[in-house]
């Protein structure tokens, strides 16, 4: 097993592979290219491009940009727009991007897209699948909190604690699977309305899936939504919530 | 079929939650053949920051601890340049992180890895006495780690740090490392 680190979408990537230096490297480049793509700090990504002129013209993006962004609207679409890449303030949603035929999109309006809750998990997914085909029969690739772990053997998942993001405690285990976790600043009211003590001071929303795209964006819509029995089916998904005091959750009902 | 609004219901108290994380990814030797696979030698050109050009390099001041020397080296082939790396530490809120910085001759960057990550709770990430711990380290005398930093999720990290200190590095690299 090696490991990596690099800084790479806005965070610290780390790769652990049983695979030669040179997949780990190969890994990190797909990264690379992701952030290239869909960072908005770049006036040529094609997040950039769109923001700039996508509601003028058609723009044609790379097949990567294309998949995040059906799987985004597909995402809105199942949230109700809990989960949205258009940030508000224009007052535009996601039901104003068109994805059309030859990789080309189109706003209705102008808009801001920003693909960072979902794009992460995308190149976590590319890199995994990258060391795969680099001959890897197990690892890891977690990006900021957005993983997954690959290979026979089951590896366990810690959390960092809302509120004390220093302290990390284990909360499940993954086999081939993914999960991510979102904050929120939000008490739940139900669970405050039943008096469970400490989530005034915060808790977190981990999701687990089995591509890390899937578990980043639902932990941003149920952050929002609170639990969500029928959309965590949908994607045959699980969801925890962990408070400050460590109290882990799952969905009732 | 019940219209109630689903709950978030009690799990489990997670077990002892844990506070220090470490890994050492690369050592100076791996860190150099990593940024520099082509370079046949590695001489150490350490860069003295003296008040001066220290006060002539623009951009974010270090957050790191606070050296005397710019730990660097010339890295060649066949006795041609190739580049510089540069090594550094930067603190984030409760983390110490050694990176290196890869450099072509032409100041134009190849590529930044990390080396070491380590954070922990509390104040002694700036308490020089922790992080003297990180000084002189070479390869053959790994450090000592508490646990290793493995698939930890939330709270994502900042590589905010690490962006600002590769920029001051750069301008470091181009003030006194480029002929």
């Amino acid at each position: 097993m090696i490991s990596r680190a690099r800084p790479l979408l806005g965070t610290i990537v780390s790769i652990r592979a049983g695979a030669p230096e040179q997949a780990v490297a190969h890994a990190f480049a797909t990264i690379e290219r992701v952030h290239h793509l869909m960072s908005t700090h770049a006036d040529d990504s094609d997040v950039s491009r769109i923001n700039a002129r996508g509601h003028r013209q058609a723009v044609r993006v790379h097949p990567w940009t294309m998949r995040v962004l059906r799987a985004a609207v597909s995402m809105s679409r199942a949230t109700g727009g809990a989960f949205d890449v258009t940030l508000g303030a224009q007052g535009a949603s996601y039901a104003d991007i068109l994805l059309l035929t030859g990789r080309r999109v189109r706003l209705k309006r102008r808009a801001s897209l920003d693909l960072g809750g979902i794009a992460k998990g995308f190149a976590v997914d590319l890199a995994v699948a990258a060391l795969k085909r680099c001959g890897a029969g197990a690892g890891s690739v977690n990006a900021g909190g957005d993983l997954r772990v690959f290979g026979k053997a089951s590896q366990s998942i810690s959390v960092r604690l809302p509120g004390d993001s220093s302290l990390t405690a284990p909360l499940l285990t993954l086999r081939n699977g993914a999960c991510a976790t979102s904050g929120s600043y939000f008490g739940s009211r139900q669970i405050d309305a039943r008096g469970r003590r400490a989530l005034c001071r915060g808790y977190s929303v981990t999701v687990q899936a089995r591509n890390c795209m899937v578990a980043d964006a639902l932990t941003k819509a149920l952050a929002a939504l609170g639990p969500q029995p029928d959309l965590l089916r949908r994607f045959n998904a699980r969801a925890y919530l962990v408070d400050a005091a460590g109290t882990a959750y799952a969905p009732g009902g | 079929m019940s219209t109630r609004a689903p709950l978030w219901v009690p799990l489990a108290v997670l077990c002892a939650p844990t506070s220090v994380q470490a890994t050492q990814y690369l050592t100076l030797e791996q860190a150099q053949k990593a940024l520099f696979p082509e370079a046949d030698a590695f001489a150490a050109t350490p860069v003295r920051l003296t008040p001066e050009p220290r006060a002539r390099i623009k951009g974010p001041q270090p957050t790191g601890p606070r050296r005397d020397e710019q730990r660097a080296w010339a890295a060649t082939r066949g006795g041609a340049l190739l580049g510089h790396m540069l090594v550094d530490e930067v603190i984030g809120k409760h983390e110490l992180i050694t990176y290196a910085l890869g450099v072509g001759a032409d100041g134009v960057a190849r590529g930044v890895e990390i080396m070491e990550y380590r954070e922990s709770r509390g104040g002694e990430v700036r308490d020089p006495r922790w992080r003297a711990q990180f000084k002189g380290k070479r390869s053959g005398t790994p450090l000592r780690l508490d646990q290793d930093i493995q698939n930890i999720s939330g709270a994502t990290l900042s590589c905010r740090h690490i962006t600002e200190g590769v920029s001051r590095l750069l301008a470091l690299h181009a003030t006194a490392l480029m002929k």
